[in-house]
């Protein structure tokens, strides 16, 4: 038996609750189950959506598999409960919370203060969490992979494709942001690279207004051959556009953020070489776990699958329940501890352990996709030879 | 009757009196036109030929240029400028004679030279005569100070060894530096000096220094010593003055050492590229600016332009700008000073606030007349001129 339960940012989060509708009878109102896992979210529009909104599909889609297979635990309920950082956040009957990918490492940390009386485990997917990782306690564990590993890949990736001077772009108000400017730098020339320029730009000026910006940046670019956006949360669909708008062609890499920021008005020429980090290829032609989450998807909120933040928060909640299936106990301490000895799992993103001295489970080979009009197109997937430390 | 004859008289003898003075000021003015105002004399002093030729021809080019410029606008104070020049042929032994000669030509301020060893010595004689002397090129931060009427155009050395060095560490990921000095000048040294503090400031090590002398021409122990270092450099620091780096460049690609190869602004020569070529690949030079014809900013580009059209070529490095930079900034001082008396110029140029010129803002502290400008880093790749960024040094080792 399955509940899920929608409170706090309800109104909020209408579109989800008419997704969730489509879920067909798995809704009910909240009790107070034993096994509650409560998600911490944004809203679902605007820039946060764009990480939550599937990220907490991918949940929904897992609860509603849980429920099929008769529950998660013994045939408890499995509720799925989702609120906002600003709100209230329940601390009693919690197994275990899972962040949303927008919530910033400030959020996290206020998220674990208010539930650090329930000792349970923090799941981050995303967004900058490999840095405050450190300050939760023991209670966080990260899963996808850390901006040290989506970094790493990138410079990676950079140099393989003898791309050996590359500029980053970084913004400068966003903490993430410089995480990630850290890991590549450290990644890039750990690798064998070259010249590695840097960038910085404020959220204000992210679609480069002040022309001195651009008429600097536009000389600088002459002396790289690709360009790294450490993106942060602004628009970076409107940083794309206005880079290649002033005549900017190099290659632009970018982290998992970019997924959602391809500016659909330009022309795959106008595109250009555009590539992002992602946790899974999300193509048509998939098949196994994956292909049978994209046709679950598709009947449950009659759209296609295109995010690989589903399939994040999708593993995310499976690791939940598989951990309170391994240690016997929906009991926060008792999820926790399981979360914490576990070795290789596997989810639909690949194999995933936790990387040696972190707490972040990682993906085994790190996917790169080539951004284009028609969809994503893989464009290198292999193991991380460096991984800089958080 | 009388008093008619007074009021006649009175009338006629004024009459009289204002066409003699119409008269009078008539010839004046007359004579004033046909007499052009006495010039205001600026003494130059370069190495027009001679190893720093490629460095001092386009920064007194510059300062032609600008002379023109301000002389076609009315010139300065109502007066037109006249530049007078020596050419001290890289030949410290000149010096003098030439002081001389530019001392007695009634000068009102000096300007010159792109090396520290020919400012220093001329700035006795600057001294003795009292008169401001503008340095457009040469970058030790000796050279001011003390009460000294000396005042640099562009920044000091230790400013822009400390970028230099920034750069090396956080842009080029160098841990490991291999060092090498050209001990014969106060420039290299002093550029080596400073770069070293900066560069283990930064958390990065020295793994050897080695020494030559300018005019060497065989740098095989110095390469050996590169090939044999472990860890191995990251990055070669070389202090050289301009007619000898593509000499080191050439022998260090040529043992088939790629490591990046970075030094100061005695790199900024035409040189580098059309006689070190591929060899000039990944080399980096700290400098005054990178004048890019297509992506400078409005100043940069408007005086490429002017350059382009009185020389017939673009502006050979940065210190042409230097040299233009350098006048007006004399210029504007005399403005400032609404005289030409060397004291009240002094006091002038000491006060500059927040000038801006081609070459970066112009602000003399008090009792130290070096600017703080941004230091442009250049990168040679694909056999050409990149810029690699303008940067303010975070930690700049004390002269």
């Amino acid at each position: 038996m399955l509940e899920v339960s929608m409170s706090g940012v309800a109104m909020r989060y209408s579109r989800v609750l008419l997704a969730s509708s489509l879920l067909g009878g798995f809704l009910t109102c909240s009790s107070a189950g034993a096994y509650t896992v409560v998600a911490v979210m944004h809203g679902t529009s605007g820039a946060s959506g764009d990480f939550d909104l599937p990220n907490l599909r991918g949940m929904q889609l897992a609860v509603s598999e849980v429920a099929a297979r008769g529950g998660g635990l013994k045939g408890e309920k499995l509720t799925l409960q989702t609120v906002s950082p600003d709100g209230a956040i329940p601390t009693w009957e919690v197994s275990a919370y899972l962040l949303g990918a927008s919530l910033t490492p400030a959020e996290v940390l206020k998220v674990a203060a208010a539930t650090r009386s329930s000792g349970a485990a923090l799941v981050l997917s995303g967004q900058g969490g490999a840095a405050v990782l450190p300050s939760l306690g023991g209670r966080g564990i990260l899963v996808g992979f850390g901006d040290n590993a989506q970094a790493a890949a990138a410079a990676n990736f950079a140099l393989k494709h003898g791309w050996k001077s590359v500029m980053v772009m970084s913004q400068s108000d966003h903490s993430q942001s410089q995480d990630l400017t850290r890991y590549f730098r450290d990644a890039f020339h750990a690798l064998g690279g070259g010249m590695l320029l840097s960038q910085n730009y404020d959220s204000a000026d992210g679609d480069l207004k002040n022309p001195e910006v651009t008429r600097r940046l536009r000389a600088t670019l002459k002396s790289v051959d690709a360009l790294y956006l450490a993106a942060g949360n602004d628009d970076v669909s409107d940083l794309v556009r206005k880079l290649r708008s002033i005549g900017v062609t190099l290659p632009i890499l970018g982290p998992d953020r970019l997924e959602f920021s391809l500016p659909s008005d330009l022309s795959a020429a106008q595109l250009g070489e555009l590539y992002a980090t992602v946790h899974t290829l999300i193509s048509k032609n998939a098949s196994g776990p994956l292909g049978k989450l994209m046709d679950r998807y598709s009947s449950a909120y009659n759209s296609p699958l295109q995010s690989s933040f589903t399939v994040v928060g999708y593993d995310a909640l499976q690791l939940v329940v598989e951990a309170a299936s391994k240690a016997g106990s929906a009991k926060a301490n008792a999820v926790l501890a399981a979360l914490n000895s576990m070795g290789a799992v596997q989810g639909i993103v690949g194999t995933q352990s936790f990387q040696v001295g972190s707490r972040v489970f990682s993906t085994d080979i790190m996917v790169m996709v080539r951004l284009t009009n028609a969809g994503h197109v893989l464009a290198s997937a292999e193991p991380l030879t460096y991984l800089p430390k958080p | 009757m009388t008093r008619t004859m007074t009021r006649t008289m009175t009338r006629k003898g004024t009459q009289q009196a204002i066409i003699a003075l119409t008269t009078s000021i008539a010839c004046a003015t007359l004579s004033n036109a046909l007499a052009a105002p006495e010039p205001i004399v600026l003494g130059a002093v370069f190495n027009l030929t001679g190893a720093l030729a490629s460095l001092d021809v386009p920064a007194y080019n510059g300062a032609k240029l600008a002379v023109q410029e301000l002389n076609a606008k009315g010139g300065v104070l109502g007066r037109p400028l006249k530049l007078v020049v020596e050419d001290t042929a890289t030949d410290l032994k000149r010096i003098p004679a030439a002081a001389k000669r530019l001392m007695g030509q009634k000068v009102v301020a000096l300007l010159g030279y792109t090396d520290t060893d020919a400012v220093k010595a001329f700035v006795p004689f600057s001294e003795s005569a009292k008169l401001p002397f503008v340095v457009v090129g040469g970058t030790s931060p000796d050279l001011s100070g003390s009460g000294k009427r000396v005042f640099l155009e562009p920044f000091g050395d230790n400013t822009q060894a400390a970028v230099g060095a920034e750069f090396a560490h956080s842009s080029l990921g160098a841990k490991t530096v291999y060092l090498l000095e050209d001990t014969s000048n106060t420039y290299t040294t002093g550029l080596m000096k400073y770069f070293k503090d900066a560069f283990e400031h930064a958390g990065g090590k020295v793994g050897r220094k080695d020494t030559y002398t300018s005019g060497a021409k065989d740098f095989s122990s110095q390469i050996a010593n590169i090939k044999a270092l472990k860890p191995a450099a990251d990055l070669l620091y070389v202090s050289a003055l301009p007619d000898d780096i593509v000499n080191v460049v050439r022998a260090v690609r040529a043992a088939g050492i790629d490591t990046p190869i970075m030094g100061g602004d005695g790199y900024d020569t035409p040189d580098l590229l059309s006689k070190g070529g591929k060899s000039a690949e990944n080399v980096f030079y700290t400098t005054h600016i990178l004048l890019d014809p297509e992506n400078g900013n409005s100043r940069a580009k408007d005086f490429i332009g002017k350059y382009k059209t009185q020389y017939q070529k673009l502006p050979e490095n940065a210190f042409a700008a230097l040299g233009y930079d350098a006048v007006r900034l004399i210029a504007n001082a005399l403005i400032r000073a609404k005289s030409t008396d060397s004291d009240a110029l002094f006091k002038s140029l000491a006060s500059t606030k927040g000038y801006d010129q081609i070459t970066g803002s112009i602000t003399f502290g008090s009792g130290v007349h070096i600017p703080s400008k941004a230091v442009t880093v250049v990168a040679v790749q694909r056999g050409q001129l990149n810029l690699a960024g303008e940067y303010t040094a975070k930690y700049v080792p004390k002269p």
